[in-house]
């Protein structure tokens, strides 16, 4: 063994006079201003409520309340299809004319495309079903923003991703497809479970045992196609809210505002190449992003000749 | 509350259940130490002050994620080792030495005669050039041991190599410094 090698328990007499000589050596202490700003945040934090309390609350306020949401509506329009093409002899209330989905509807990624209300979507179900009497404008104008406007309400933007919002076109659409897709399915399947009650009430007019059973088995077969419908928008909807996620999240990335390390870097950069005006603007600028940082000594003077 | 004897990872517990006089007692003891430990890495007041910030804040944040598994000067001195490691990468190069170093040195007051003033000051003077010509991994194992007077286990978990990487490297470090104080 090298009898050099340090050793692991208290110093031996040689590291003890180096340590003393390295004791002697200058040193500061912190300032008594950074001391109580320090003391004063760690105060402030201690009695604020507690961080973990927040975090949590910030779950619900961020994307996975939409996610849940579009989750949970999918559940419940499933299930409701599902009630009404198999109990849904006695309509509760009147029903319009039968809208039917169109067949390929389930297979085709682009079963939501571009709807903006309700009336184009009744138009496009026409289209298929051959005479479609489109749902009360009122109804339609009304449903279909109170969908929309929760979008934004749910989105915690950056301040820095929102001021540049305009510049990043696509990630704002995203989330707007995604959502509208999803209702999109939703009135599709509004649509199938119309065709089992109309297929109900003018189950009368058919004598026949055989045509009641084909009105039952087409009114299924729509629910089914409509639930899978839901189901591809819903994921959609997902992805659209995942990717919508990144674009924000590269998006703020890009126009955040530098780490107090950084910039404070950047502007003894800026004092040292000479540009001093330019110096004491990033510092001026740097005080006001960040309120309660100290500011360092070597960069002090700087605001001092303000 | 815990008392002015009660240990630091009690101190940090009782911060993070919302005690704030227990930060009071923590951080009056460490304040000198990693401020000390920051400043002679980073041989700038500044940058020192900025760091010493930056990790206090760390400390605050993480107050209720904090665990006693190790010793609180462990994780603290983690955590200044992380926020060093951070900074030496955005500078990409250790800055030269501070121009006025020197006379911040002579300025220092010695109590002692002539002649050991000159010897102690020459002795400050190349253990000072001695430290900043060590690598940055060596000065900072160096400093741990000579001033925290830390193991080599925990030298290890602060620096997050192994023990005898650590060894490694002091021995270089405290040959270096003999060598430059003989010389």
């Amino acid at each position: 063994m090298n009898p050099n090698d340090p050793t692991d328990g208290a110093l031996d007499p040689d590291e003890r006079e180096l340590a003393r000589v390295l004791r002697a050596l200058p040193s500061g202490e912190p300032p008594a201003a950074l001391d109580a700003r320090i003391l004063r945040a760690a105060a402030d934090a201690a009695a604020s409520a507690p961080a973990r309390r927040r975090r949590a609350l910030g779950l619900f306020g961020g994307g996975s309340a939409v996610w849940g949401i579009g989750t949970a509506a999918a559940a419940v329009l499933a299930l409701g299809i599902g009630w009404q093409a198999m109990y849904g002899n006695q309509p509760l209330l009147p029903r319009s004319s039968p809208v039917a989905l169109p067949a390929d509807a389930a297979g085709d990624d682009s079963v939501s495309v571009e709807f903006r209300d309700r009336t184009s979507l009744a138009d496009k179900a026409s289209e298929a079903a051959g005479a479609p009497p489109p749902p009360p404008p009122a109804l339609a104008d009304r449903e279909f923003p109170r969908v929309r406007s929760r979008a934004p309400a749910n989105r915690v933007e950056p301040a820095g991703a929102m001021a540049a919002a305009p510049a990043a076109p696509a990630a704002e659409a995203f989330p707007e497809t995604g959502l509208d897709e999803h209702v999109a399915a939703r009135a599709e399947a509004g649509a199938a479970a119309d065709a089992a009650f109309a297929a109900e009430r003018d189950e009368p007019l058919r004598a026949s045992a055989e045509g009641r059973a084909q009105a039952y088995d087409s009114a299924a077969a729509s629910a089914k196609v409509a639930t899978q419908a839901a189901g591809v928008a819903a994921r959609r909807a997902d992805q659209a809210l995942a990717e919508q996620a990144g674009a924000e999240a590269a998006q703020a990335e890009i126009t955040a505002p530098l780490r107090p390390a950084s910039w404070l870097a950047q502007v003894r950069s800026l004092r040292a190449a000479g540009k001093t005006d330019e110096a004491r603007a990033r510092l001026v600028e740097f005080r006001k992003a960040y309120p309660h940082w100290v500011i360092p000594t070597d960069l002090a003077p700087l605001l001092t000749n303000e | 509350m815990p008392g002015a004897d009660a240990s630091d990872e009690d101190l940090m517990l009782a911060y993070g259940a919302g005690d704030g006089a227990a930060f009071e007692l923590l951080y009056a003891r460490h304040r000198g130490p990693l401020f000390r430990f920051l400043q002679r890495q980073l041989r700038d007041q500044g940058t020192a002050e900025e760091l010493y910030q930056d990790v206090w804040q760390k400390v605050i944040v993480a107050r209720e994620r904090y665990r006693p598994e190790a010793r609180f000067s462990t994780w603290l001195f983690q955590i200044a080792h992380n926020r060093l490691g951070d900074h030496w990468r955005a500078a990409k190069h250790r800055p030269p030495p501070p121009e006025d170093a020197m006379e911040r040195a002579e300025r220092e007051p010695d109590a002692d005669s002539p002649e050991r003033s000159l010897s102690a000051f020459e002795e400050r003077r190349r253990l000072q050039r001695a430290l900043e010509e060590l690598p940055e991994d060596q000065r900072e194992v160096v400093l741990l041991r000579l001033e925290r007077e830390l193991s080599l286990e925990e030298i290890g978990e602060i620096t997050g190599v192994g023990r005898e990487t650590v060894k490694s490297r002091l021995r270089y470090a405290m040959d270096k410094l003999r060598q430059r104080l003989k010389a």
